[in-house]
């Protein structure tokens, strides 16, 4: 394993989250996300449990300075937004959603760049969906 | 060394009046009286060109060194010891930097030699890095040289130029040229800003990265300003969809590389004569390409893409090296077909303004998107791009061009009380204008690169020889089109 992908297990346990490091093949080729159980704390989904993967292609550009892209979710939902979904089936032997998420600028304007700053843009992406 | 390399020195703004301050201090007295210091340089090294970049002044005690009657000055051994336990502490290299009583770019006295290559050059060493010698002139006329080798073969390498990397403009000492005669085609262009500066505007080594609609017009405003070496970076290849846009390419051209479109245009349009083009047929994160762009002296960005944006934008802030970044955008109306707004911009990056990411020119996660494939995905792109992409009107090139050209001849003339201008923002349909003048966020990490060099760490996406494929590709391509049209010729003909 990475240090990458365990400099991200290790944030993600540190705030709660065991994870582990799911392998699988997608369009662009074999990928690894590192998946944890993830309960919804506020939008339409408040409440329910998924399984939550989070890609790390940001190992080869330089994670923290660059974060990850792709949020992973299953049980598949359905997004409001059209753009930036990618059904998965079979990846890591679980059917996924692939959404496009980038954080863009609230990445950037952390001062300290972790998974704590990561999971705070997906509770407002899960607050959008 | 290689007759090919050369060497140059570069003095942030801060650490260029400090050492004035200490080492002119007894002329603005009226006393000519010379003085010393030390500095602490940090190397950044382009694909021919090594550049130090002194980035610390030590300033003596009363003590360090002694002022003679004579108007000389002689070095103390202490103060040598103590510079150099600090160069090694830093792992920099080490500076000396003296006063002479004349004005212009400086030789050396015998005795200065002596000292700097007997004496000092052989202390520095422990450093690791070789020794930079530097003279100040009573006019503020900067000169250096590198010393290399060791005790028995050390010789005087003298570097080209001096540049002073100042908030809103870059001072470029050179040492003085044989006088030509000016070429009819720039007198006009003279009688703007005189001899010295189009003497300096000669001497700067401009890189366009990106020559597309706006870089085209940048390329070729560089060669009738007068610039002598321009570099040319890009790695596509000209397609019938440019052909409304980009200046001095017509259909022949189509399946050409847009560096070989403008380079032929840049020597057509020189006013100088003699231009100097370099050619790189590869994108800026490109190994060889990233490393001809480290030996500019400016950089224009005219590419729309985040990964090239960040290797720029970390270049300016790394080395020093000015970059001027501009763009155009243009978003239709909901309801009509017409456009509601077209804006374009340009600004200046360097060490002292707002970093493009920080401008929100592009984000991190832009380039994650780009590296992964995402922005070429049109799946990926539908309903997310708000704006419409890639629309573009050869006049708003140009406007964006020119804004472009401004900020280069901005950075090169500008006196000292001109106020500094980071960036312009202008508004087609609102006809409004926007002066930006603004500074990075608090814990900006490309901020926190600034000066740094070599010694910051290696930009993980600049890779070997990408697009070499795409060259080859772009060949066949351009000979396929020619016999397309020669069949179709014969085909008229028969």
């Amino acid at each position: 394993m990475s240090s990458i992908h365990q400099q991200i297990r290790d944030e993600l346990l540190d705030l709660g989250y065991p994870s582990e490091v799911v392998e699988g093949d997608t369009s662009a080729g074999s990928q690894k996300i590192v998946v944890f159980k993830y309960i919804v704390r506020s939008g339409r989904f408040k409440g329910d449990e998924y399984t939550m993967g989070i890609s790390t292609q940001c190992e080869a550009v330089g994670y923290p300075e660059v974060p990850p892209h792709w949020i992973f979710i299953s049980p598949p939902i359905k997004d409001t937004r059209d753009g930036g979904n990618h059904g998965l089936n079979n990846f890591g032997g679980r059917n996924w959603v692939a959404l496009s998420r980038p954080p863009g600028s609230f990445w950037d304007k952390l001062h300290k760049k972790s998974m704590k700053g990561y999971m705070e843009h997906v509770s407002r992406v899960w607050k959008h969906i | 060394m290689n007759a090919t390399v050369w060497h140059e020195v570069v003095l942030p703004g801060h650490t260029n009046s400090q050492a004035c301050k200490h080492l002119l201090q007894h002329y603005r007295q009226g006393r000519l009286q010379e003085d010393l210091c030390f500095g602490l340089w940090t190397p950044a090294t382009g694909a021919n060109r090594q550049t130090s970049i002194v980035t610390d002044i030590l300033l003596p005690e009363p003590s360090d060194r002694t002022l003679h009657s004579t108007g000389h000055v002689s070095l103390e051994q202490h103060f040598l010891a103590r510079a150099t336990r600090e160069a090694v502490r830093r792992t920099q290299g080490l500076v000396v930097m003296h006063s002479h009583p004349s004005n212009g770019w400086q030789g050396m006295s015998d005795e200065d030699r002596r000292a700097e290559r007997d004496r000092i050059a052989d202390v520095a060493r422990s450093t690791g890095c070789p020794l930079i010698g530097m003279t100040l002139g009573m006019d503020g006329h900067w000169s250096a040289r590198l010393w290399k080798g060791d005790a028995k073969h050390r010789s005087c390498w003298p570097s080209t130029k001096v540049r002073v990397v100042e908030e809103g403009r870059m001072v470029v000492w050179q040492p003085p040229s044989s006088s030509r005669q000016r070429r009819a085609r720039q007198r006009k262009t003279v009688q703007c800003w005189g001899e010295d500066r189009q003497r300096s505007i000669e001497g700067v080594r401009i890189g366009v990265v990106g020559l597309g609609s706006v870089g085209s017009v940048v390329a070729e405003g560089l060669a009738r300003i007068g610039v002598r070496n321009i570099v040319l970076i890009d790695h596509d290849v000209v397609e019938e969809h440019n052909l409304d846009r980009l200046l001095n390419a017509g259909s022949r051209d189509i399946g050409r590389p847009k560096t070989d479109v403008a380079a032929r245009a840049v020597r057509k349009a020189s006013s100088a004569g003699q231009v100097k083009v370099v050619n790189v047929r590869k994108p800026v994160q490109d190994r060889r390409a990233y490393a001809v762009a480290r030996d500019c002296d400016i950089l224009v960005s005219c590419v729309d893409r985040p990964v090239a944006r960040d290797v720029l934008n970390r270049i300016a802030f790394r080395d020093g090296i000015p970059v001027i970044d501009g763009g155009v955008e243009v978003r239709k109306s909901p309801t009509t077909d017409n456009m509601n707004a077209a804006r374009w911009k340009a600004h200046v990056v360097n060490p002292y303004s707002q970093c493009l990411r920080c401008k929100e020119q592009y984000t991190s996660s832009d380039v994650m998107m780009e590296l992964d494939g995402s922005i070429e995905n049109p799946s990926y792109i539908r309903d997310i791009e708000p704006l419409t992409r890639g629309a573009n009107v050869f006049n708003l090139s140009l406007s964006v061009g020119t804004e472009m050209l401004n900020m280069v001849i901005r950075l090169l003339i500008s006196e000292a009380w001109w106020p500094t201008q980071q960036g312009i923002e202008r508004n087609l349909v609102t006809a409004r204008t926007k002066v930006q003048s603004e500074s990075c966020w608090d814990g900006c990490t490309i901020h926190a690169e600034k000066w740094k060099g070599d010694t910051a760490n290696a930009l993980p996406y600049i890779c070997e020889d990408i697009q070499r494929t795409n060259v080859l590709m772009a060949h066949v391509r351009r000979w396929r089109n020619m016999i397309k049209e020669r069949r179709i010729r014969w085909r008229q003909v028969a």
